[in-house]
C-alpha cells in the first residue's frame, strides 16, 4: 500500500528540522554548561595572571601565550608548504599516478589521529632528534597535522579561479610564475585564509599531540626549547587529575570562545570567497 | 598599407588526429582591420590564436607551416616577447577581480614597467583611447567586475593597450554586447585602427562587412577566399563564400 506523499513530505519535513534541531541543540547545551559553570571564575585577572600552586589558583596567562605562540609559529611553518603543495598540484602538473599518490598521501595524512601524531612527535622530534619536550616539538608536529587541511582548502580555493583568468593573463605575456603569484594567489586568498584559521582552530584545540610533543610546563615558554602548556592541554590536566574543575572550566570557556571567535572569522571570509565570483 | 603584420605560409593545425587549419596562407595588412568569418568550427578562432600563440596552452596540438610577425619568423621569437607585441581580447569581458585600476596596470606589473607617475598616466591614457576615462576616473578603486559587460569589455581593451601592442587579435569580442555596445565597441575598433593592426574574428556577417577593411572567409578549416571586404561581399569569387554570406548556410 502506498502511503499519501502528503503525509510523507510532512514528516519528512518534521523529522529533517528535528535532526537540525538536535544538532544545534548539542551546541548550545555544551556552550551553556562550559558558561554556568565557567563564567563565574572568569575575569581579567584569570586571563592575565599565571597559574599557581599547578593551577589551583592564578590564571592561565602562560597557556594563553602557549597556545597563541604553538598556533601561530604551526601555521607560519604549514602555510607555505601547503599553499606551495596546492601551488604545485593545481597549477603545475596535469593529473597522474603521481599526483594520485600525493593526493593519497594527503588524505591519509588528514585521517589519522592525533594521538599518533603526537607518538610520532615524541619519538622522532623529543627522543630521535633530541628536541626534548619543546615548543619546536609541539609546532613542528603540529604543522605536520595540520598540512592537509591547509592543503586541501588551498587546493579547492585555487581550483575555484577560474581558467580564462589565467588564459587572460598569460594572453598580456605574463608567465606562469606571475600567472600564479599576481592572478591566481590574490584571486584565492580569501579562500586560503579559511583553510589557514581553520588549522588555527584545529591547533587551539589539540591536546593529545601536544601533551606528547610540547609537554605540560606551566611556565611562560621564553624559547623555541622550552616546555610549555597549552589552554586545552591546561583544561585536560585540570579536570584529569582533579586539580580543580572550576579553573578547568574557566579555562574551557576561554578555549571556547577562542574557537568560536577563529571561526565566526572563517565563515564571514569564506561566505567573501563565494560571493566574489558569482 | 605598409606591409604584412602577420602572414602564414602553409599553416597547418592538428587538435589530435583531428585536422583543424589546412595549409592556410593568410596576411595580415598593417594598419588595418581584418576580420575573418566562417560558421563555428570553421578554424577561425584557431587560426587567430595561433597568432599569439594560445593554442600552447591546448594539449596535443601540433603544428606546421610558418607564422610571419612583421615578416620575422615567430619560431624565432620569444613567447613573452611576441605576447606583448601580438596581445588578445577574448569573447567574453573577463576582467580580473580586481580594482579597475589594479586590472589596468597588470601588464606594466608584469613587465616591471614606469614608476608610479607612468602607471597614472598610461592608465588615464589607455582609458581615453576607449572612451572610458570620464566615466571611470572617479570608480578607479571600485571592483573591475561591477561594472557592466560593455564597460568590462572596453576596459579589457585598455588593459590590453597599457603594454602597447602592435598587432590586436579580437575573438568575437561583441558577442556578450548588446546591439548598441556592440556598435561602440566597432567604432572603437575603427578608431584604434590608426595606430594598431586589428584582426578580427566573427559570428556576425554584417559587422565584418561595416568595419573591416579585408575579410577571409574560412570553411572547414580551409581559407576559402581572402580579399577586401567590398569584394568579398559584392563580387565573391568562390560559390562557397557566396553561398555563406548569402546565407544558403551557415
Amino acid at each position: 500500500m502506498r502511503i499519501n506523499p502528503r503525509i510523507v513530505d510532512a514528516a519528512a519535513k518534521v523529522g529533517l528540522s528535528g535532526q537540525a534541531f538536535f544538532t544545534v541543540g548539542i551546541l548550545i547545551v555544551i556552550v551553556a554548561i562550559i558558561c554556568v559553570k565557567g563564567l563565574p571564575y572568569v575575569n581579567m585577572e584569570f586571563i592575565v595572571s599565571s597559574p599557581e600552586d599547578m593551577g589551583r589558583h592564578g590564571g592561565i596567562f602562560s597557556a594563553i601565550i602557549g597556545t597563541g605562540l604553538l598556533a601561530f609559529l604551526s601555521i607560519l611553518f604549514a602555510t607555505p608548504l601547503g599553499v606551495g603543495t596546492a601551488i604545485f598540484l593545481t597549477e603545475y602538473t596535469k593529473e597522474s599516478a603521481f599526483t594520485k599518490m600525493i593526493r593519497f598521501g594527503v588524505e591519509s595524512l588528514a585521517g589519522i589521529p592525533s594521538i599518533l601524531y603526537g607518538l610520532f612527535g615524541f619519538i622522532f622530534f623529543v627522543i630521535k632528534l633530541g628536541m626534548g619536550w619543546s615548543l619546536l616539538a609541539g609546532v613542528l608536529t603540529m604543522t605536520i597535522m595540520i598540512l592537509p587541511t591547509i592543503i586541501r582548502t588551498s587546493e579547492e580555493a585555487i581550483k575555484s579561479v577560474p581558467r580564462n583568468l589565467r588564459i587572460v593573463s598569460y594572453s598580456l605575456s605574463a608567465t606562469k610564475w606571475e600567472t600564479v603569484t599576481k592572478v591566481v594567489l590574490p584571486a584565492a586568498a580569501p579562500g586560503i585564509l579559511t583553510g589557514i584559521m581553520l588549522s588555527v582552530g584545529r591547533a587551539v584545540g589539540e591536546t593529545a599531540a601536544v601533551i606528547f610533543t610540547m609537554g605540560s610546563s606551566l611556565r611562560l615558554p621564553t624559547s623555541l626549547m622550552d616546555s610549555g602548556r597549552t589552554m586545552a592541554v591546561h583544561f585536560y590536566i585540570l579536570a584529569r587529575e582533579g586539580i580543580s574543575m572550576e579553573k578547568a572550566y574557566a579555562t574551557a570557556l576561554v578555549l571556547v570562545f577562542s574557537i568560536l571567535f577563529i571561526n565566526v572569522i572563517a565563515y564571514y571570509i569564506m561566505n567573501k570567497v563565494t560571493s566574489r565570483y558569482s | 598599407m605598409d606591409g604584412y603584420a602577420l602572414r602564414t605560409e602553409k599553416l597547418n593545425l592538428y587538435y589530435g588526429t583531428m585536422h583543424a587549419l589546412l595549409s592556410v596562407n593568410f596576411k595580415v595588412f598593417e594598419n588595418s582591420i581584418t576580420s575573418l568569418i566562417g560558421p563555428s568550427g570553421c578554424g577561425k578562432s584557431t587560426l587567430l590564436r595561433c597568432f599569439n600563440r594560445m593554442n600552447d596552452l591546448i594539449d596535443d596540438v601540433r603544428m606546421d607551416g610558418t607564422i610571419f610577425v612583421k615578416e620575422q619568423d615567430m619560431e624565432m621569437l620569444d613567447i613573452i616577447e611576441l605576447r606583448k607585441r601580438v596581445g588578445m581580447v577574448f569573447q567574453r569581458p573577463n576582467p580580473f577581480p580586481f580594482s579597475v585600476y589594479e586590472n589596468l596596470i597588470y601588464g606594466l606589473k608584469v613587465h616591471d614597467i614606469g614608476s608610479r607617475k607612468y602607471k597614472q598616466e598610461t592608465v588615464e591614457r589607455c582609458l581615453r583611447a576607449v572612451g572610458l576615462w570620464e566615466d571611470l576616473k572617479d570608480k578607479l578603486s571600485s571592483p573591475a567586475l561591477n561594472l557592466s559587460e560593455e564597460t568590462k569589455q572596453r576596459l579589457c581593451i585598455a588593459r590590453l593597450l597599457t603594454v602597447e601592442p602592435e598587432i590586436i587579435l579580437l575573438d568575437e569580442p561583441c558577442s556578450a554586447l548588446d546591439p548598441i555596445a556592440t556598435l561602440r565597441v566597432e567604432e572603437l575598433m575603427v578608431e584604434l585602427k590608426k595606430n594598431y593592426t586589428i584582426l578580427i574574428v566573427t559570428h556576425n556577417m554584417q559587422q565584418a562587412a561595416r568595419v573591416s577593411d579585408y575579410t577571409g572567409f574560412m570553411l572547414l578549416g580551409e581559407l576559402v577566399e581572402f580579399g577586401e571586404t567590398s569584394q568579398i561581399f559584392t563580387s565573391p569569387k568562390d560559390k562557397r563564400t557566396e553561398d555563406y554570406i548569402t546565407g544558403r548556410f551557415g
